[in-house]
């Protein structure tokens, strides 16, 4: 297949911010390149479906194993664009309200889309690496774009520093894993990492070199655990998240809480199943799954507990999504097991669609909720606000509740699936935990609610009111589509799910050789 | 005369045609019977929700006249819909027989072979005709893979069926529905949250339609909690005030322990029973039935005896094909269900919510807290009727709950003075009467009095609704009276409808499904004892309902003019104006100009209106009354009793299918002979009636009340008891709640526990700790470096640290094949000796001492190899140690043993330790 | 220079950084600390490169090259803004948000 055609769902993007950069320098007075973006964005999700549509080829050695264009990474693509879009358009209205609208955010966008893609479709260190710049660089920028704001200033701060500490260490675990097999693509490397090892009786030295290799292997892999487990926010890799989210624009922050987490998860399932997916790796009881099922316990419960202290709904939702990353944690953790892995990796993919529609949604219901200079951040704020005004009020209810995971939204399918996946695969306790901690998270998320229904604002205080824009009122509805569409059809969406990743281990084999090309 | 016959001469009267405003409906075409895609169900219980909708989000724009037209109008088209829908599926049940007995078939044929179509055992049809029954549905799509077991699952579809059970209570939902929407619309006529109010009610009805029509458990459980959010949303809708805010909230946590019941019920169901689905369970049931019988007939134990029916599981055959007939699953799953019904239905000790619930606006008193969502309970267990006719233990318990709550709520009822509190008791009360019905195996009497009270009730709440409306927001009895020279209308409807509760002998619909399920208790089947206990206990409170109903309607309406109008000075002229004696014109409007003042009790315009039926307000609220007053006389018609009509009931005979009954499982001589009590049965019920009024009328007619404060003086311990209800709550405080709150003085944890409920509890201590991890966050970004620097030496570490080992096994054939739990990096080393076979323990360390093995076996095993399986041969019944040694990159080393014994299929397996 | 030279200067450089990342308190400097450990893995691309005889490491040091320079001139502009909001460039400064 044409290779454009094969690349379009990242070409777009990365092209698209080209021109809206000229775009920007061209034009004349700020503002007015939301929509082009949202566009485009969704040009490339629809594209993203289009090659799903037309089935993606078996033979994709045009690539040389650098990227795998297969029905997983476009149904990423498409959650990535899609969540782009929507968080284009959210930040068509909230820059604008807020005076920041500098054209140069929208660029930054579809760079960062762009290098999400990419995350999620590499299949070469190389390209992990250089997705995971690429979309983090942008959002870097994005997160220090209210360049007046201390606040802002910090977040972009705090975020970049130790983002380019777990780069730096991703980029040391691929050098070691380079050390070990002389390949960076993940097929390369697997095969070389699990190839039958001589055997130890007859060589000491061999013996000895079989015990070293094994070793740095673990180190390299421990160390891409914790880059990956940081781009999710894992606890405890998590300390940037709420700092950043709080500080950041509120657009860019339904950005990095939607599809950064989105891409990131992609790549991090993606990356472990292909690399350390064998059964030694992928050991139940002491391979990576074990690992990352303390980190998921902790994730979970950290991001639960704390997001209950808080007072700023901003806040209280970056310690959501830390929390939710750990549910998406425990699809990943049941992923390797064999027979129930492909739903449980599909349940994954549900779930990082069914997140990114939903918390989109809820923060751009916070969005709304905030005029020029009274951004509507903290619970109080929102007092008797559904009251005062229905239909915003009932914008936010229906996203939290989707957090929240009340049926028939999307929230409730996506947490059962997940749960549902973790008991198959044996994991009991944790699946115990992680209902434990959805109903401690119904505590945060209702709080909301009873403010927004059924509490007085104080005497005097401002009183929120939604503003008035376009951009935000479609990003709304488009979530609110999706979030309502998935809740009421789990069973669709879950097959389509099911099929990217059932179309991903059809075509490892193919990856194989087209690695096995790229490294002679 | 029955449903089906009048059906047929609609049918046939309208030629399957119908011309409305021009446009002709083809009557045929709309009720035609596909079988799953009867989209019009999709309509009727999405229209309500379209209107909550509306009225939620734009309900401010739209304004009052907009939002009682969304309100009403979806509820209405939703009833006019279920009106059509119920004629399809009356139509439906005939289809078949037509075609049987030849298309031009007279009306009389039609309706004969109606007649026989539904009484399908008479025409002995296949198993699956009759397990299917009658219905008519709508299955848009497949919903979710529900699980039913480790590795099982069940389909949940958005299916809506209507058959006769669901169809009775979707006309009465939707009916009553929509009469008190219009009601509302008078009631809420001065409250600034009219539209909020209509987009709950809205809300409710669709949650109730969801319950009711849904075909699975888990659409049932949706819209059960669906219908207890809009009750809480509802109860709590002046949520200013602190103490209606608390009804709320009381409801919510009683509600929730049955919930849980009903969750805990519905979960073995699915595990033991494999379904959701009310249809496949019923097949289930069946089957394990159907077995049962064969067994019975092969080995001539004779007749498919009830009293039999408890051992059906304890035979192994059955009891693998259908666990859920074994009695303890099938019955701790039936128990806990009704647990759910007890909370739902408020039966006793769950039953408390329901009279504090009484502080939502009466409207939704009487639609929710009287005639649709509390007799929830009796919907599900007549649905899951045939699954509780098994286990007769658990029926036993039900009409004794309900026996028991009938009596004790009657006796609070008797000294409450505020009008809805002793409607609410009253509900209790009658419930307890349903649930009676239930537990004697006469699911359609228990039903049919669902049926009857939801009329009488409702209109009972709405005219008490109407007195408060008018009265300046007051129910005390004792500062209203004489009443009925100014609401006549309000008069006359309650008037019906009290005889209606009372059992008023052969006019009112209240007498003949209140004597059905008297007459089922008094000719119990399976425990005649229980049955009689049951009946006296019925006709006590039967009694006491007559008496207190009486009381109530007396003090209300008849005698002397409203006291408070008296206390405050005013006397009215017989032209309807008043003259303050008091204060000259302070109060001197005339009755006229009242609606303009508006005078929804939540105003409090003018604190002593003189009452009214004039405005066009209270002219919205009466309408409703005349038409559920009407119905609760022409209910009568669907009960008949047998006696009567030498029939059963028309309504049991229409829900003969979907509805078990105690009756179905004796002989046809057992009918007939329990027949003959229906007359000795029904004495009791008149003499109930007669008693009661007639006490009631010499209390406070003749004596104008001088004997009941006599007797509140004679015996006051036990009066001032009984007024305070049995101090209930207050038990329940002190047992449950007051030594909380005496150790919360000690831990001011325990303190929020009381204040706030488990709930909150939860909620508090999860609180502490994300207080007690907050500090973590300190703002600095090195901090965070360190966090992050410290978390992966901490992974480091557990890589390093201690491997883990776990055997699986599997047999095959004469070996076992042990396999060892991967790891990165690990090598394993396996073993295997003889196990110690004179081991004085069974311990797996005394037949395989970890210790020999290190020692001697595993010395001789050679060097790490990657080899996760191990393969041993199956020999000798003392059995082989296999001990595995996994050692891990950085040469840590875990051990796990397994012990494989010959002549047993399983093997022992243990995880291993450092 | 052998390949464990190599690697050991790796490891230590790459010590070195984490060290500075968590203890300097100039953001220049930390910045410059997060280099180091970014030039610790290329160099180990680049000697394990050399060793085995296969360009594919080099190849993705350059590019490791180009991000990280990327990486530094965002870097710079954030400490500008840090500046531009507090007059110095101490990152304790950035401690604002907490809890």
């Amino acid at each position: 297949m044409n290779l454009v055609l094969l690349l379009s769902p990242i070409l777009i993007p990365t092209v698209g911010a080209l021109v809206l950069m000229m775009l920007d320098a061209f034009q004349k007075e700020d503002g007015g390149l939301a929509m082009p973006t949202a566009l485009l964005h969704f040009t490339a999700a629809a594209m993203a479906l289009a090659l799903w549509q037309r089935g993606v080829p078996s033979d994709t050695s045009a690539l040389h194993g650098f990227l795998a264009i297969d029905k997983t990474s476009l149904f990423l693509d498409a959650t990535i664009a899609l969540g782009g879009g929507i968080a284009s358009l959210l930040a068509g209205g909230y820059l604008a309200e807020h005076k920041l609208d500098r054209g140069e955010y929208y660029p930054l966008i579809a760079f960062s889309t762009a290098g999400a893609m990419l995350l999620v479709s590499a299949s070469d260190m190389l390209m992990l690496f250089l997705g995971l710049e690429t979309m983090s660089l942008g959002v870097y920028a994005m997160t220090g774009f209210r360049r007046g704001s201390p606040r802002s200033a910090e977040a972009s701060l705090k975020y970049f520093l130790l983002g380019s500490f777990a780069a730096a260490l991703m980029l040391f675990g691929s050098a070691l894993l380079y050390a070990v097999t002389g390949h960076t693509d993940y097929a390369g490397i697997a095969e070389v990492l699990h190839a039958a090892p001589a055997n130890a009786a007859a060589d000491a030295a061999a013996a000895i070199q079989v015990v070293t290799r094994s070793r740095i292997s673990i180190l390299a892999m421990l160390l891409i655990v914790i880059a990956m487990a940081f781009k999710v926010g894992a606890v405890p890799f998590h300390m940037w998240t709420p700092d950043a989210y709080e500080g950041a624009p509120t657009s860019t922050m339904a950005y990095m809480s939607s599809v950064v987490k989105a891409a990131a998860f992609g790549a991090f399932a993606r990356v472990m199943l292909a690399v350390y997916g064998d059964a030694a790796s992928a050991g139940s009881a002491a391979g990576w799954p074990a690992m990352l099922a303390w980190v998921a316990v902790a994730t979970m419960t950290v991001g639960n507990l704390v997001a209950l202290t808080q007072t700023s709904v901003k806040r209280m939702l970056a310690y959501s999504s830390i929390a939710h990353a750990g549910y998406v944690l425990l699809g990943v953790i049941a992923a390797p097991r064999e027979g129930t892995g492909t739903t449980a990796y599909a349940s994954v993919l549900f779930y990082l669609l069914a997140y990114t529609v939903s918390n989109m949604g809820a923060v751009g219901a916070l969005i709304l909720a905030g005029r020029r200079g009274a951004e509507s951040v903290s619970y109080d704020d929102l007092a008797g606000y559904a009251r005062r005004h229905p239909a915003a009020g009932f914008a936010m209810t229906l996203f939290l509740l989707s957090l929240t995971g009340v049926p028939p939204t999307v929230g409730f399918f996506a947490k059962f699936y997940v749960i549902r996946a973790t008991l198959d695969a044996g994991y009991t306790a944790l699946a115990l935990i992680a209902v434990v901690n959805s109903a401690v998270s119904a505590y945060y998320y209702l709080g909301v609610l009873v403010k927004m229904y059924m509490r007085d604002p104080a005497p005097g205080a401002a009183l929120a009111s939604p503003m008035r824009s376009g951009y935000v009122t479609v990003a709304i509805l488009t979530a609110a589509v999706f979030v309502v569409w998935m809740g009421v059809m789990p069973e669709r969406w879950l097959d389509l799910a099911r099929e990217a990743v059932g179309a991903a281990t059809a075509a490892a084999p193919s990856a194989a050789t087209a690695g096995g090309n790229a490294a002679p | 005369m029955n449903l089906p016959d009048i059906s047929q001469q609609l049918m046939a009267l309208a030629g399957d045609q119908i011309s409305v405003l021009g446009l002709r409906i083809n009557l045929g075409n709309l009720t035609d019977v596909t079988p799953d895609t009867y989209s019009v169900l999709g309509w009727i219980v999405w229209l309500p929700v379209i209107g909550a909708l509306i009225n939620g989000i734009w309900g401010k724009k739209l304004g009052r006249q907009g939002v009682y037209i969304a309100g009403i109008g979806a509820v209405g088209t939703s009833f006019l819909l279920s009106i059509l829908a119920f004629f399809t599926l009356l139509k439906s049940g005939h289809a078949p027989a037509e075609a049987a007995e030849g298309a031009n078939a007279s009306a009389g044929e039609a309706a004969h072979a109606a007649h026989h179509m539904l009484s399908f055992v008479a025409r002995a049809p296949s198993i699956q005709q009759v397990i299917d029954g009658v219905k008519v549905e709508w299955m848009p799509w497949d919903w979710f893979l529900a699980p039913t077991g480790p590795h099982t699952g069940e389909m949940i579809r958005m299916r809506y069926v209507l058959d006769p059970l669901s169809g009775v209570m979707l006309l009465v939902v939707t009916g009553v529905g929509t009469l008190i929407h219009v009601y509302s619309a008078g009631y809420m006529s001065h409250d600034a949250g009219y539209a909020r109010f209509f987009a709950y009610l809205n809300l409710f009805i669709f949650a109730m339609l969801n319950l009711i029509l849904g075909d699975s458990l888990v659409l049932l459980f949706l819209g059960w909690e669906g219908v207890g959010l809009a009750s809480y949303l509802l109860i709590g809708f002046w949520y200013h005030n602190a103490a209606y805010a608390f009804a709320g909230r009381k409801a919510f946590i009683v509600n929730r322990i049955g919930d849980a019941g009903l969750l805990m019920g519905m979960s073995i169901i699915a595990w033991k029973g494999g379904t959701y689905t009310f249809e496949t369970l019923r097949h289930h049931v069946a089957e394990g039935g159907a077995a049962w019988t064969a067994l019975t007939e092969h080995t001539g134990l004779g007749n498919f005896l009830i009293d039999a029916l408890p051992f059906v599981g304890s035979i192994p055959s059955i009891a693998s094909k259908m666990e859920l007939l074994n009695p303890t699953w099938g019955g701790l799953a039936c128990l806990l269900l009704f647990v759910g019904c007890c909370g739902k239905s408020a039966q006793f000790p769950l039953y408390v919510w329901l009279p504090d619930a009484m502080a939502g606006p009466t409207p939704v008193s009487a639609l929710i807290h009287a005639a649709t969502m509390v007799t929830a309970g009796i919907y599900l267990l007549c649905r899951l009727s045939f699954l509780f006719i098994h286990f007769t233990t658990v029926m036993n318990i039900i009409a004794l709950v309900g026996a028991f709550t009938a009596l004790f709520a009657a006796t609070i009822a008797v000294t409450q003075v505020e009008l809805k509190k002793v409607l609410a008791y009253s509900t209790v009360s009658q419930l307890g009467f349903m649930f009676i019905g239930c537990g004697v195996g006469a699911f359609s009497a228990g039903f049919f009095h669902v049926f009857t009270h939801a009329f009488f009730k409702a209109c009972m709440f709405l005219g008490a609704g109407a007195v408060m409306h008018a009265c300046g927001d007051r129910q005390d009895v004792r500062e209203l009276g004489g009443l009925r020279k100014y609401l006549p209308v309000t008069f006359w409807t309650f008037l019906v409808a009290t005889l209606a509760i009372i059992g008023t002998p052969f006019l009112f619909s209240g007498f003949y499904s209140k004597d059905e399920i008297l007459f089922r208790a008094f000719a119990h089947t399976w425990s005649p004892g229980l049955g009689k206990l049951v009946y006296g206990m019925g006709v006590l409170a039967a009694t006491l309902t007559s008496f207190y109903m009486s009381r109530v309607f007396i003090l209300t309406f008849l005698g002397e003019g409203p006291a408070y109008l008296e206390k405050a000075g005013i006397t009215v002229d017989a032209h309807g104006h008043a003259t303050s004696t008091a204060h000259d014109d302070a109060h001197g409007h005339d009755a006229h100009g009242h609606d303009a003042h508006g005078d929804d009790g939540h105003g409090h315009h003018d604190p002593n209106p003189i009452p009214s039926e004039a405005g066009i307000d209270m002219k919205l609220m009466v309408a409703p009354l005349v038409v559920l007053a009407t119905m609760a006389i022409v209910a009568s018609v669907l009960g008949l009793p047998h006696w009567m009509t030498h029939h059963e009931g028309m309504l049991a005979t229409f829900l003969e299918h979907p509805v078990a009954d105690g009756f179905q499982f004796v002989s046809e001589a057992t009918r007939t002979q329990r027949h003959t009590l229906e007359i000795p049965a029904m004495f009791g019920g008149i003499g109930a009636w007669a008693v009661g009024a007639g006490l009631a009328i010499w209390v406070y007619v003749s004596q104008k009340g001088e004997p009941a404060k006599r007797a509140s003086e004679a015996l006051p311990k036990l009066y001032s008891l009984v007024l305070a209800k049995w101090r209930i709550d207050e038990l329940y405080d002190l047992v449950f709640v007051r030594p909380l709150r005496g150790f919360a003085s000690f831990v001011a944890i325990f303190d929020r526990f009381v204040i706030d409920g488990l709930v909150n509890l939860v909620g508090f201590v999860a609180m502490l700790l994300g207080k007690l991890l907050r500090p973590m966050q300190t703002g600095a970004v090195q901090v965070y470096g360190a966090f992050i620097s410290v978390g992966a030496l901490a992974i480091f570490a557990w890589a390093v640290g201690a491997p883990a080992v776990v055997l699986s096994q599997r047999v095959d054939g004469a070996t076992a094949r042990i396999e060892a739990s991967g790891g990165p990096g690990y090598t394993y080393r396996w073993a295997s000796f003889e196990a110690n076979r004179d081991a004085t323990s069974d311990t797996l360390e005394a037949r395989c001492p970890l210790a020999e093995a290190a020692a001697t076996a595993l010395s001789h095993a050679g060097d790490g190899s990657v080899e996760t399986r191990h393969d041993e041969a199956l020999q000798g019944a003392s059995g082989r140690c296999v001990v595995v040694e996994a050692r891990n990159a950085f040469g840590r080393r875990a051990y796990a043993r397994a012990l494989v014994i010959s002549n047993n299929p399983g093997t022992i397996v243990v995880p291993g330790t450092n | 220079m052998t390949l464990a030279g190599c690697l050991t200067l790796a490891a230590a450089l790459f010590s070195l950084g984490v060290y500075g990342l968590l203890t300097r308190r100039q953001a220049v400097a930390v910045l410059v600390s997060v280099e180091l450990m970014a030039n610790a893995a290329n160099l180990c691309f680049v000697a394990f490169s050399r060793f085995r005889g296969d360009v594919t490491g080099q190849a993705l040091a350059v590019f490791a090259l180009a991000l990280t320079v990327a990486e530094v001139a965002v870097g710079l502009a954030l400490v500008i803004l840090l500046y531009r909001a507090h007059g110095d460039t101490r990152v304790d400064l950035a401690s604002e948000m907490k809890q």
